[in-house]
């Protein structure tokens, strides 16, 4: 079933934090997601499966528009991060280390045709078409903190599809303990991994499998309600929200489900500085930077950051 | 009585070989003589400092078949630190930067291979784009394996066309040329003098088949030492 679904927990609610013209945004990108998969629209199905996304979002601003008061108003544009400040000051080493460079380098990404390999402990490999994917998932927004592990911090709506549904139509063998993604590897558009040659491309990722079947451990394909901009992670990226950001990979090319915990990206470059697990934990200083405190975009004033970046109370379960 | 007919005939042998071929003989033992002749040089594959493709003419020289090792450096530098993920005597010493290699071959009569004579010995005498043929197969080189997995000995794998180990993958390799475009243009000759790095060619264990692509150019700061960073070395013929 297709529609928006708003956790009671752990959402950040919409009613503080979203901004109407986002959600009109979004009814463009859900159009548009529609127009990707207009040559099956002629199956009764699939038209169920876009109608009702179209009514549940005109509800969902009408309702937004008759409760809220005008401090509301205020907060949510306070919290929402500005989309100007997470489309122009990104982390995505494919493309190089300067974050101001990277929204205009990575416009060479190529997300037109983009699919994803699912291989390793699986009952059958296969090669999933994204836009098939998207057509095919329970998709919904969610809107959730980001926080760094270089200390700065977002507030991003995301829209996408829980990481658990894409690994029940993977079907891995009961075998599989963990999850491996990989992002793409082309030198010749990325210059990063030209001019960084010696680092270990392309950028893997991993997570324990009880961690990619939470139900907060997300795929997304848009933001603020369009869909994800190359230097966002365009066309398919992961969202780990209590993780720092350098666990949720962008650009997906292949899942693979292991046995052995994947040796990730950082943890090659710099293993005495990144662990495996990477959870936000204000009580440990980690990879060079205390993590005490936040810098949100945007704003000046630091913030104090939370245990699982404020997600404790859905995930501490996992490691306990 | 044949025992000292056949040590008479090792002394004269001795003997009769000039002094300098001898230093030749042990100089150029695990070298392979790359003829003159043109080449090409460069791929479409890669991004715009690989092209234009374009034919150089070399004249002949030697070079080492394998990768230095760590056995052979630390006879020269004894304090050498081995990489983990090249411990053994025989792997390739990395953990160098472009002036140790240079000093290395210095100390051999030998000089590092420019970036033509790399490129155009590791194509082998048929041009490959990897150094074991044209298509990618793990089974006949170290590349893309997961980082952890380190260098194999410099004598693994079958040697190319010229009986070379190891062009593609293993360890990458230093050579002597500062980075430049392939010069089209006067002004990017001149801009080429401000270039402040070496190249290195081949790849390593870790790196993907485009990165062994035996035509693809990567730069990097000479003073920079790496665990996955060796060389070999190059010798002019007497003409």
């Amino acid at each position: 079933m297709f529609g928006i679904k708003i956790s009671s927990d752990w959402n950040i609610s919409e009613n503080d934090t979203t901004a109407e013209e986002i959600y009109l945004n979004r009814r463009k990108f859900i159009e548009n997601v529609g127009k990707l998969g207009s040559n099956i629209l002629a199956f009764g199905a699939f038209s169920n499966f876009l109608n009702p996304i179209q009514v549940s979002a005109e509800n969902l601003i009408s309702r937004k528009i008759t409760r809220r008061n005008t401090k509301k108003l205020i907060d949510f544009q306070e919290n929402i991060t500005s989309e100007n400040l997470t489309s122009r000051y990104n982390n995505f080493y494919e493309f190089g280390t300067n974050k101001a460079d990277i929204s205009f380098l990575a416009k060479k990404l190529k997300v037109g045709q983009w699919s994803i390999k699912v291989e390793g402990l699986v009952h059958k490999p296969k090669v999933l078409d994204v836009d098939k994917i998207i057509q095919a998932m329970p998709l919904e927004q969610r809107v959730y903190r980001l926080r760094c592990v270089e200390t700065w911090s977002a507030i991003i709506p995301w829209s996408g599809f829980p990481l658990r549904e894409l690994i029940k139509l993977s079907n891995p063998l009961s075998t599989a303990r963990y999850v491996k993604f990989k992002t793409f590897i082309d030198p010749n558009i990325a210059p990063g991994q030209k001019n960084r040659f010696w680092e270990p491309w392309p950028y893997v990722e991993g997570l324990s499998m009880s961690e990619a079947m939470h139900n907060l451990a997300f795929l997304a394909i848009g933001m603020y309600g369009h869909q994800l901009n190359p230097q966002n992670g365009a066309p398919i990226r992961l969202v780990v929200p209590w993780k720092y950001g350098f666990k949720s990979i962008k650009s997906i090319e292949s899942i693979e489900f292991v046995k052995e915990p994947p040796r990730t990206f950082w943890q090659t470059v710099s293993p005495l500085d990144y662990d495996f697990w990477a959870n936000v934990d204000p009580t440990v200083p980690y990879a060079k930077w205390d993590q005490r405190f936040e810098s949100p975009l945007g704003r000046e004033k630091k913030e104090k950051t939370m245990l699982y970046n404020g997600y404790a109370a859905q995930v501490r379960k996992l490691y306990s | 009585m044949r025992k000292n007919i056949k040590t008479f005939f090792v002394c004269a042998i001795f003997f009769l070989i000039p002094s300098h071929l001898a230093f030749s003989m042990e100089v150029y033992k695990n070298t392979s003589l790359i003829p003159a002749g043109e080449f090409l040089m460069g791929t479409e594959e890669g991004t715009e400092i690989e092209l234009p493709v374009h034919k150089v003419y070399l004249k002949a020289f030697r070079i080492s078949q394998f990768e230095v090792s760590n056995k052979e450096f630390e006879m020269i530098q004894p304090k050498h630190v081995r990489s983990v993920s090249s411990p053994c005597d025989q792997c390739p010493v990395t953990l160098i930067n472009w002036y140790d290699a240079i000093s290395y071959c210095k100390k051999k009569n030998a000089r590092l291979p420019s970036e033509a004579e790399w490129e155009k010995a590791a194509r082998g005498p048929t041009g490959y784009r990897y150094s074991f043929g044209e298509i990618s197969d793990q089974s006949k080189s170290n590349f893309a394996n997961n980082f952890k997995f380190g260098a194999k000995t410099v004598k693994s794998f079958q040697p190319n066309g010229f009986g070379l180990y190891n062009m593609s993958g293993n360890v990458w390799e230093w050579v002597d040329d500062w980075f430049s475009f392939y010069a089209k243009t006067k002004i990017e000759k001149r801009k080429a003098v401000a270039f402040s790095e070496k190249i290195v060619r081949g790849g390593s264990w870790y790196n993907s088949a485009y990165y062994i692509n035996v035509g693809m150019r990567f730069k990097l700061n000479p003073e920079i030492k790496l665990n996955s960073i060796g060389f070999r070395c190059a010798w002019d013929i007497e003409q």
